[in-house]
């Protein structure tokens, strides 16, 4: 995709951009075809069905049939991209997606739109906060959290390509926020250094890269130079990223739109421990259900996930680290 | 509610959908005590197709469950009151629900601890058409006659739509009415906007003994709003205030004209 059609898309959501990206892959790719579950109106589904009749399938409300139909037709060749809301995607159908999908290491692609807490005043049953922690554990799974619209354009053609069983985290009806100017390089398993620094380094994915960045550079004017690091890919984690940004600052942040117990925070301090290298503060989604809504926006900034508090919390981390120093 | 929740907005098309079926079930059938809602005796409902809280929340208000100021904050910043029910910050809700096709066996599971109980309880559990495409339902349909539950009633809104399209076209469920018949259950079709047959169908008279009952409600989604009615882009959208103007107007004339 060249820079101009990224300004071109610059109005779409999450969720129109992943239905750009599979036509334009579907296009290459004739084995590729697009499932739905009775949530494909909301992300374009019939824009697909229109350019491919045939390779689009409803299958109504049934996950559990979804995915599972999604692993015979893998195992005879196909690319499904089985694509839902996040929390219906990847919870409903959980056991389906271990025994049928990556047991077999079969070729499918799980999109769950409207992931993390973006479904703001629909409440906890629309909230996936879980699911990377739930795929993260089982073996062979890849998944990908890309950080905006481009880069979720080249991860679903990376996922495409790929061979074996594929998560792509996307967000919902929100336009995202560009990280990337420019066409960006995807490569599964490879972390992106977005910005340079030494003092502490922030390790995010997904809505909060952006949010990162952002606060790196507020971090910057009182002379704390923040490492950024976009982490598109949870599984496999880029191990060697990680060391040399532990080692390197000696204080890795992490920030994600997902529980901080069994996500990427918890990704990152399992190489961190294992190697005894640097001090982690992991921010997040806190471990509890929210019974109070609140519109997507109130809800990160509830949990302190705005770049204003992001900055705050790096500042003291580092002020601590270098008292301890 | 829809037209306050701003760019929220609401599932208003489903929500006038059900709104005579839990209006029916709150002030014409079930045994409850509003002031009192954790009563061992009362009769449970559970909406299984939960996001239709537009049908609801103003019947819990309505009974005394909570004050209907608190309508006011349906999906504001800090409320309880979400898309979606939740028993945890809303006095009144049985169940939480949101997930679709949990609710039937969550409703198996009240009706068996009434027997062990030996209490006298009825359980209502309130799904969507589109709903009965959950394997899961028919996983509670096929337990419930198993267990020869006569007090676990399950109500269809059979409105014949869903989200993306109608249902024949997303997930084709007919002959409904013979499927759960072959799942063991008494039957019954109403028309679901006919307060007078709804009663009827829930007359202890017509409750089987030793089976479950099903009663499918036939139902407009949109319900009494002409440029709503089966319109499959009402299922979640926000409203304009000149819309919500034009909706009330037809409601409350709808009321006074008198079904
Ligand atoms: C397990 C699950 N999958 C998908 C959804 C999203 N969803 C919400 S309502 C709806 C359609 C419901 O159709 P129906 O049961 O016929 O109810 P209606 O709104 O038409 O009254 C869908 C797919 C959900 N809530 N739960």
């Amino acid at each position: 995709m060249t820079s101009q059609s990224i300004k071109d898309r610059s109005g779409g959501s999450y969720r129109s951009i992943f239905m750009d990206a599979l036509i334009d892959a579907a296009e290459e790719t004739p084995e590729i075809l697009l499932l739905v579950a009775d949530l494909g109106r909301a992300m374009g589904a019939s824009r697909f069905s229109t350019l491919f009749p045939d390779r689009c399938f409803q299958l109504g409300i049934a996950e559990q049939n979804l995915i599972g139909v999604a692993a015979g037709m893998a195992s005879c060749g196909k690319i499904p991209f089985a694509a839902t809301f996040a929390p219906f995607a990847t919870m409903r159908c959980l056991e389906q997606i271990r025994d049928d999908v990556a047991y077999m290491s079969l070729n499918v692609k799980i999109v769950g739109t409207d992931s993390g807490v973006s479904l703001g005043t629909l409440g906890t049953t629309h909230y996936a906060i879980e699911d990377i922690g739930l795929l993260r554990s089982i073996p062979n799974m890849v998944i990908l959290s890309p950080a905006d619209g481009a880069e979720l354009y080249q991860a679903v053609f990376a996922a495409a390509k790929h061979k074996g069983p594929v998560y792509i985290r996307v967000g919902g009806s929100q336009q995202p926020a560009a990280v990337y100017q420019e066409n960006c390089n995807f490569t599964i398993g490879r972390a992106v250094t977005l910005t340079q620094g030494n003092d502490a380094a922030i390790i995010a994915t997904g809505t909060m890269v952006e949010r990162a960045v952002q606060a790196a550079e507020i971090l910057l004017r009182g002379n704390i130079r923040v490492r950024v690091v976009n982490m598109h890919t949870i599984k496999p984690l880029d191990d060697e990223a990680v060391l040399k940004a532990a080692t390197e600052t000696g204080a890795v942040v992490t920030i994600e739109e997902h529980n901080i117990v069994g996500g990427l925070g918890t990704a990152v301090a399992d190489v961190m421990a294992q190697n005894g290298v640097g001090r982690l503060l992991k921010l997040g989604l806190p471990d509890q259900f929210s019974h109070k809504i609140a519109p997507y926006s109130d809800m990160l900034a509830r949990y302190g996930l705005n770049p204003e508090e992001i900055v705050v919390n790096v500042e003291n981390f580092v002020c601590k680290r270098r008292a301890q120093i | 509610m829809t037209l306050n929740a701003g760019k929220e907005g609401g599932h208003i098309g489903p929500g006038l959908s059900v709104a005579d079926i839990v209006a029916t079930l709150f002030f014409g059938v079930m045994r409850i005590d509003p002031q009192n809602p954790d009563w061992p005796d009362r009769d449970r409902l559970i909406l299984s197709k939960g996001h239709a809280v537009l049908g609801y929340y103003p019947a819990l208000a309505q009974a005394g469950y909570f004050p209907e100021q608190m309508l006011e904050t349906f999906e504001k910043k800090g409320s309880p009151l979400a898309g979606h029910p939740c028993t945890i910050g809303t006095p009144g809700v049985d169940f939480s629900s949101g997930s679709m096709g949990h609710g039937l066996s969550v409703g198996l599971g009240m009706a068996l601890a009434a027997k062990l109980d030996a209490r006298d309880y009825s359980v209502y559990v309130v799904l969507g058409d589109g709903e009965q495409n959950e394997g899961a339902v028919w996983e509670a349909a096929m337990a419930a006659a198993q267990y020869h539950v006569d007090n676990l009633i399950a109500v269809i809104d059979r409105n014949g739509l869903q989200h993306d399209s109608s249902c024949a076209e997303v997930m084709d469920t007919e002959p409904l009415a013979d499927k759960w018949r072959s799942f063991g259950w008494e039957t019954r079709e109403v028309d679901g906007h006919d307060i007078g047959q709804l009663l009827e169908a829930f007359q202890p008279e017509y409750r089987p003994k030793g089976k479950p009952y099903v009663i499918i409600a036939h139902t407009t989604k949109g319900k009494g709003v002409s440029f709503m009615e089966n319109g499959v882009s009402w299922h979640h959208a926000v409203l304009t205030q000149k819309q919500a103007e034009l909706a009330l107007a037809e409601i409350s004339q709808d009321k006074t004209g008198g079904e």
